[in-house]
């Protein structure tokens, strides 16, 4: 009798293993989960396990590096966009010539 | 904040950028413009504040890290909405185009690979998930489930056969 109530609270820890790790559980759960964590460390193998699987699924995702060309290109035209989009516009002569000097100065 | 200030906070982030774009178009010129369209859409909408931030010279190192973050949350809260609109309506040519890598996460819908990227591979948490993608508590985690179990299977049934 004790032993099938074990692995109820067991199972019902074990559901939650992934919400643990996905941050996805209540403050309430998340401290109840912690605690049997701490009273229970053969339990923390099976969390190994899950951590163990999620970073098998990151390898199923694509991490895609930019090539030299793409980076340069890329680079220069967020460049562009910045001091295109972000231009103050100017309230006499010194700030235009400030402008002017910035932009001088970025290329 | 000026300019330069701006674009030296950013540099660091293109590379992230870039990533997650092709996360939802998986094609290179595709995943460049859309980067471009999410940072023009910010800047529009957030000029003004952009340009009332503190200097960069003022800010400490944990400060100029936070500013970062704050940032590239805000870019990719443009790049969620404008990226999955656009990868459902690219989606026959990428099917053409079709990567012979990762076909089965290709093969989820565009929602949830953003969920699952912005999860497993830039480590959000799921509140923030909410934040950027706007949706409710529920669509993340069903999102997340559903990916997770979608790509396990297809992995362990490759393996079977």
């Amino acid at each position: 009798m004790i032993e099938t109530n074990k692995n109820i609270v067991d199972s019902k820890f074990q559901k939650k293993i992934l919400g643990y790790l996905d941050g996805s559980l209540s403050s309430e759960d998340k401290s109840e989960f912690e605690a049997y964590v701490r009273t229970h460390p053969e339990f923390e193998t099976q969390i190994q396990k899950k951590e163990d699987e999620l970073t098998f699924l990151k390898s199923l995702m694509p991490a895609t590096l930019m090539t030299k060309p793409t980076a340069e290109s890329l680079d220069s035209e967020m460049k562009l966009s910045i001091f295109n989009l972000l231009k103050e516009e100017p309230r006499n002569f010194i700030d235009k010539v400030k402008n002017s000097w910035e932009e001088w100065i970025s290329r | 904040m000026k300019r330069k200030d701006f674009y030296q906070l950013l540099h660091p982030l293109t590379d992230k950028l870039y990533r997650m774009a092709t996360t939802l178009i998986p094609d290179d010129l595709q995943a460049e413009q859309l980067v471009i369209d999410s940072l023009n859409a910010y800047l529009i909408k957030e000029k003004n504040k952009i340009l009332a931030g503190r200097e960069l010279d003022s800010l400490s190192k944990k400060d100029i890290q936070l500013q970062r973050r704050f940032y590239f949350k805000g870019i990719l809260r443009y790049m969620s909405e404008i990226g999955v609109r656009r990868s459902s309506q690219l989606a026959d040519q990428m099917k053409l185009a079709g990567p012979s890598n990762f076909k089965t996460f290709y093969g989820l819908g565009p929602k949830v690979r953003l969920v699952m990227s912005l999860r497993y591979d830039f480590q959000f948490t799921v509140e923030e998930i909410e934040d950027i993608t706007t949706m409710p508590h529920y669509e993340v985690i069903e999102k997340l489930h559903n990916g997770r179990f979608l790509l396990l299977n297809d992995f362990n049934q490759g393996v079977q056969l």
